[in-house]
Protein backbone atom coordinates (compact mmCIF):
# COMPACT_ATOMS: atom_id res chain seq x y z
CA UNK A 1 0.00 0.00 0.00
CA UNK A 2 1.47 3.35 -1.03
CA UNK A 3 1.97 5.92 1.72
CA UNK A 4 -0.55 8.76 1.72
CA UNK A 5 0.81 11.77 -0.17
CA UNK A 6 0.99 14.90 1.96
CA UNK A 7 -1.57 17.54 1.04
CA UNK A 8 -0.27 20.63 -0.79
CA UNK A 9 0.12 23.65 1.41
CA UNK A 10 -2.42 25.74 -0.47
CA UNK A 11 -5.07 23.10 0.03
CA UNK A 12 -4.43 23.16 3.77
CA UNK A 13 -5.42 26.80 4.20
CA UNK A 14 -8.79 27.35 5.79
CA UNK A 15 -11.44 28.56 3.33
CA UNK A 16 -11.47 32.31 2.79
CA UNK A 17 -14.97 33.43 1.81
CA UNK A 18 -16.56 36.76 0.92
CA UNK A 19 -20.00 37.13 2.49
CA UNK A 20 -22.31 39.36 0.46
CA UNK A 21 -24.77 41.70 2.19
CA UNK A 22 -27.83 39.55 1.52
CA UNK A 23 -26.27 36.46 3.11
CA UNK A 24 -24.95 38.45 6.05
CA UNK A 25 -28.29 40.02 6.91
CA UNK A 26 -30.28 36.84 6.26
CA UNK A 27 -27.94 34.93 8.55
CA UNK A 28 -28.03 37.67 11.18
CA UNK A 29 -31.80 37.32 11.53
CA UNK A 30 -32.20 33.54 11.11
CA UNK A 31 -31.25 31.58 14.22
CA UNK A 32 -32.73 28.43 12.64
CA UNK A 33 -30.09 25.66 12.61
CA UNK A 34 -31.13 24.85 9.05
CA UNK A 35 -30.29 28.34 7.83
CA UNK A 36 -27.10 27.99 5.82
CA UNK A 37 -26.58 31.76 5.95
CA UNK A 38 -26.56 31.56 9.72
CA UNK A 39 -24.32 28.49 9.58
CA UNK A 40 -21.69 30.43 7.64
CA UNK A 41 -21.64 33.09 10.37
CA UNK A 42 -21.45 30.40 13.05
CA UNK A 43 -18.44 28.89 11.33
CA UNK A 44 -16.87 32.31 10.90
CA UNK A 45 -17.11 33.31 14.58
CA UNK A 46 -14.60 30.68 15.83
CA UNK A 47 -12.64 31.14 12.58
CA UNK A 48 -13.32 27.72 11.13
CA UNK A 49 -13.59 29.74 7.95
CA UNK A 50 -12.12 33.15 7.25
CA UNK A 51 -15.11 35.34 6.44
CA UNK A 52 -14.57 38.62 4.67
CA UNK A 53 -16.90 41.34 3.50
CA UNK A 54 -16.41 44.74 1.95
CA UNK A 55 -17.23 48.25 3.09
CA UNK A 56 -19.80 48.41 0.29
CA UNK A 57 -21.71 45.35 1.51
CA UNK A 58 -21.72 46.57 5.11
CA UNK A 59 -22.72 50.11 4.24
CA UNK A 60 -25.58 49.19 1.94
CA UNK A 61 -26.85 46.64 4.43
CA UNK A 62 -26.68 49.06 7.35
CA UNK A 63 -28.47 51.75 5.38
CA UNK A 64 -31.19 49.29 4.46
CA UNK A 65 -31.59 48.20 8.09
CA UNK A 66 -31.55 51.82 9.28
CA UNK A 67 -34.59 52.40 7.09
CA UNK A 68 -36.48 49.28 8.14
CA UNK A 69 -35.28 48.14 11.58
CA UNK A 70 -32.86 50.59 13.20
CA UNK A 71 -33.34 48.73 16.49
CA UNK A 72 -31.27 45.73 15.31
CA UNK A 73 -28.34 47.76 13.95
CA UNK A 74 -26.20 47.42 17.11
CA UNK A 75 -26.54 43.62 17.15
CA UNK A 76 -25.79 43.44 13.43
CA UNK A 77 -22.67 45.53 13.98
CA UNK A 78 -21.63 43.27 16.86
CA UNK A 79 -22.08 40.20 14.67
CA UNK A 80 -19.97 41.78 11.96
CA UNK A 81 -17.20 42.63 14.41
CA UNK A 82 -17.15 39.05 15.74
CA UNK A 83 -17.49 37.15 12.48
CA UNK A 84 -16.12 39.14 9.60
CA UNK A 85 -13.07 41.00 8.42
CA UNK A 86 -14.22 44.14 6.62
CA UNK A 87 -12.01 45.16 3.72
CA UNK A 88 -11.88 48.38 1.75
CA UNK A 89 -13.72 48.74 -1.54
CA UNK A 90 -11.47 48.50 -4.59
CA UNK A 91 -10.23 51.85 -5.89
CA UNK A 92 -10.27 50.81 -9.53
CA UNK A 93 -12.55 48.56 -11.51
CA UNK A 94 -11.40 49.27 -15.04
CA UNK A 95 -9.47 46.02 -15.51
CA UNK A 96 -12.37 43.84 -14.40
CA UNK A 97 -15.48 45.30 -16.01
CA UNK A 98 -16.26 42.10 -17.93
CA UNK A 99 -16.53 39.96 -14.80
CA UNK A 100 -19.91 40.96 -13.37
CA UNK A 101 -22.73 43.50 -13.29
CA UNK A 102 -21.51 47.01 -12.53
CA UNK A 103 -23.19 47.01 -9.11
CA UNK A 104 -21.76 43.71 -7.89
CA UNK A 105 -18.37 44.13 -9.57
CA UNK A 106 -16.73 45.95 -6.63
CA UNK A 107 -17.62 43.05 -4.32
CA UNK A 108 -16.11 40.52 -6.74
CA UNK A 109 -12.98 42.60 -7.30
CA UNK A 110 -12.53 42.88 -3.52
CA UNK A 111 -12.81 39.07 -3.33
CA UNK A 112 -10.10 38.67 -5.96
CA UNK A 113 -7.84 41.21 -4.29
CA UNK A 114 -8.19 39.43 -0.92
CA UNK A 115 -7.57 36.06 -2.58
CA UNK A 116 -10.93 34.68 -1.52
CA UNK A 117 -11.69 31.49 -3.39
CA UNK A 118 -15.40 31.56 -2.55
CA UNK A 119 -18.15 34.18 -2.47
CA UNK A 120 -21.53 33.61 -0.79
CA UNK A 121 -24.57 35.39 -2.21
CA UNK A 122 -28.20 34.73 -3.08
CA UNK A 123 -27.65 36.89 -6.14
CA UNK A 124 -25.46 34.55 -8.20
CA UNK A 125 -26.73 35.72 -11.59
CA UNK A 126 -25.44 39.28 -11.06
CA UNK A 127 -21.94 37.89 -10.60
CA UNK A 128 -21.84 36.33 -14.05
CA UNK A 129 -19.73 35.54 -16.01
CA UNK A 130 -17.48 35.71 -12.95
CA UNK A 131 -13.78 34.96 -12.64
CA UNK A 132 -12.30 31.53 -12.10
CA UNK A 133 -10.31 32.51 -9.00
CA UNK A 134 -13.47 33.16 -6.99
CA UNK A 135 -16.37 30.73 -7.15
CA UNK A 136 -19.73 32.40 -6.53
CA UNK A 137 -22.29 30.19 -4.82
CA UNK A 138 -25.53 30.37 -2.89
CA UNK A 139 -25.13 29.55 0.81
CA UNK A 140 -26.62 26.04 0.46
CA UNK A 141 -24.08 25.08 -2.19
CA UNK A 142 -21.22 26.87 -0.51
CA UNK A 143 -21.68 25.09 2.82
CA UNK A 144 -21.24 21.76 1.07
CA UNK A 145 -18.02 23.00 -0.50
CA UNK A 146 -16.75 24.28 2.86
CA UNK A 147 -17.46 20.94 4.55
CA UNK A 148 -15.37 19.20 1.90
CA UNK A 149 -12.50 21.66 2.36
CA UNK A 150 -12.56 21.37 6.15
CA UNK A 151 -12.60 17.57 5.89
CA UNK A 152 -9.43 17.80 3.79
CA UNK A 153 -7.81 19.94 6.46
CA UNK A 154 -8.39 17.21 9.02
CA UNK A 155 -6.87 14.64 6.67
CA UNK A 156 -10.10 12.79 6.05
CA UNK A 157 -10.86 14.23 2.64
CA UNK B 1 0.39 23.34 24.61
CA UNK B 2 -3.27 22.48 25.05
CA UNK B 3 -4.34 24.28 28.19
CA UNK B 4 -5.07 22.02 31.10
CA UNK B 5 -3.77 18.87 29.44
CA UNK B 6 0.02 19.10 29.31
CA UNK B 7 -0.12 17.81 25.74
CA UNK B 8 1.65 19.65 22.97
CA UNK B 9 0.00 20.45 19.66
CA UNK B 10 3.05 18.93 17.99
CA UNK B 11 2.32 15.61 19.68
CA UNK B 12 -1.17 15.48 18.16
CA UNK B 13 0.07 16.52 14.71
CA UNK B 14 2.90 13.97 14.68
CA UNK B 15 0.54 11.22 15.81
CA UNK B 16 -1.76 12.10 12.94
CA UNK B 17 0.73 12.64 10.14
CA UNK B 18 3.66 10.41 11.01
CA UNK B 19 1.99 7.58 12.90
CA UNK B 20 -1.17 7.67 10.78
CA UNK B 21 -3.39 7.79 13.83
CA UNK B 22 -6.98 8.84 13.27
CA UNK B 23 -8.37 11.66 15.45
CA UNK B 24 -10.33 9.03 17.38
CA UNK B 25 -7.17 7.03 18.11
CA UNK B 26 -5.27 10.14 19.21
CA UNK B 27 -8.18 11.16 21.40
CA UNK B 28 -8.19 7.78 23.11
CA UNK B 29 -4.44 7.72 23.54
CA UNK B 30 -4.18 11.18 25.10
CA UNK B 31 -7.52 11.21 26.89
CA UNK B 32 -8.92 14.07 24.82
CA UNK B 33 -12.22 14.49 23.04
CA UNK B 34 -12.20 13.59 19.36
CA UNK B 35 -13.67 17.00 18.49
CA UNK B 36 -10.75 18.71 20.25
CA UNK B 37 -8.21 16.62 18.35
CA UNK B 38 -9.89 17.53 15.05
CA UNK B 39 -9.91 21.22 15.97
CA UNK B 40 -6.21 21.03 16.82
CA UNK B 41 -5.40 19.51 13.44
CA UNK B 42 -7.47 22.07 11.55
CA UNK B 43 -5.93 24.99 13.42
CA UNK B 44 -2.41 23.64 13.07
CA UNK B 45 -2.61 23.26 9.34
CA UNK B 46 -4.10 26.71 8.98
CA UNK B 47 -1.57 28.43 11.19
CA UNK B 48 1.50 26.21 10.53
CA UNK B 49 3.68 27.35 13.32
CA UNK B 50 3.81 29.00 16.72
CA UNK B 51 1.66 28.14 19.64
CA UNK B 52 -1.93 28.93 20.46
CA UNK B 53 -4.22 28.53 23.39
CA UNK B 54 -7.57 26.84 23.08
CA UNK B 55 -10.28 28.32 25.23
CA UNK B 56 -13.95 27.64 25.43
CA UNK B 57 -15.86 30.03 23.19
CA UNK B 58 -19.46 30.85 23.96
CA UNK B 59 -21.27 30.98 20.61
CA UNK B 60 -22.56 34.47 20.04
CA UNK B 61 -24.13 34.13 16.62
CA UNK B 62 -27.20 32.08 17.61
CA UNK B 63 -28.01 34.43 20.48
CA UNK B 64 -27.71 37.60 18.41
CA UNK B 65 -29.63 36.09 15.52
CA UNK B 66 -32.40 35.12 17.91
CA UNK B 67 -32.58 38.69 19.22
CA UNK B 68 -32.80 40.02 15.68
CA UNK B 69 -35.45 37.50 14.72
CA UNK B 70 -37.60 38.48 17.70
CA UNK B 71 -37.24 42.15 16.84
CA UNK B 72 -38.31 41.42 13.27
CA UNK B 73 -41.31 39.38 14.42
CA UNK B 74 -42.41 42.21 16.70
CA UNK B 75 -42.16 44.60 13.79
CA UNK B 76 -44.02 42.21 11.50
CA UNK B 77 -41.11 41.95 9.08
CA UNK B 78 -39.83 38.80 7.34
CA UNK B 79 -36.32 38.08 6.05
CA UNK B 80 -37.54 38.89 2.56
CA UNK B 81 -38.84 42.24 3.81
CA UNK B 82 -35.43 42.97 5.33
CA UNK B 83 -33.55 42.07 2.16
CA UNK B 84 -35.84 44.01 -0.09
CA UNK B 85 -34.26 47.36 -0.64
CA UNK B 86 -30.70 46.01 -0.63
CA UNK B 87 -30.57 46.20 -4.40
CA UNK B 88 -31.62 49.85 -4.43
CA UNK B 89 -29.04 50.65 -1.75
CA UNK B 90 -26.40 48.89 -3.84
CA UNK B 91 -27.30 50.86 -6.94
CA UNK B 92 -27.09 54.15 -5.05
CA UNK B 93 -23.79 53.23 -3.39
CA UNK B 94 -22.07 52.19 -6.60
CA UNK B 95 -23.42 55.18 -8.52
CA UNK B 96 -22.09 57.57 -5.89
CA UNK B 97 -18.70 55.88 -5.45
CA UNK B 98 -17.89 54.77 -8.98
CA UNK B 99 -20.29 56.75 -11.11
CA UNK B 100 -21.40 53.44 -12.64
Amino acid sequence: MEPEKPLKRESLTKPRIVIDADVLFAGAASPNENSTSNLLLRMAAPTLIEAVTSTQAITEGERNMADKMPKVLPTIQLLVSRCLRVVADPAELADHTDFADSETLPILVAALREKCSLLATFNVRHYQPGQHSATVLKPDDLVGRVRFLLARLSGKG
Amino acid sequence: MLRGTGIRVQTIVISNRECNETPAESAAQYDLSESLVKEVLIYFWSIWSGFFVLTKVVPIVPELARENELACLEAGLSIDDLLQGLREQRQRYVQKKYGA
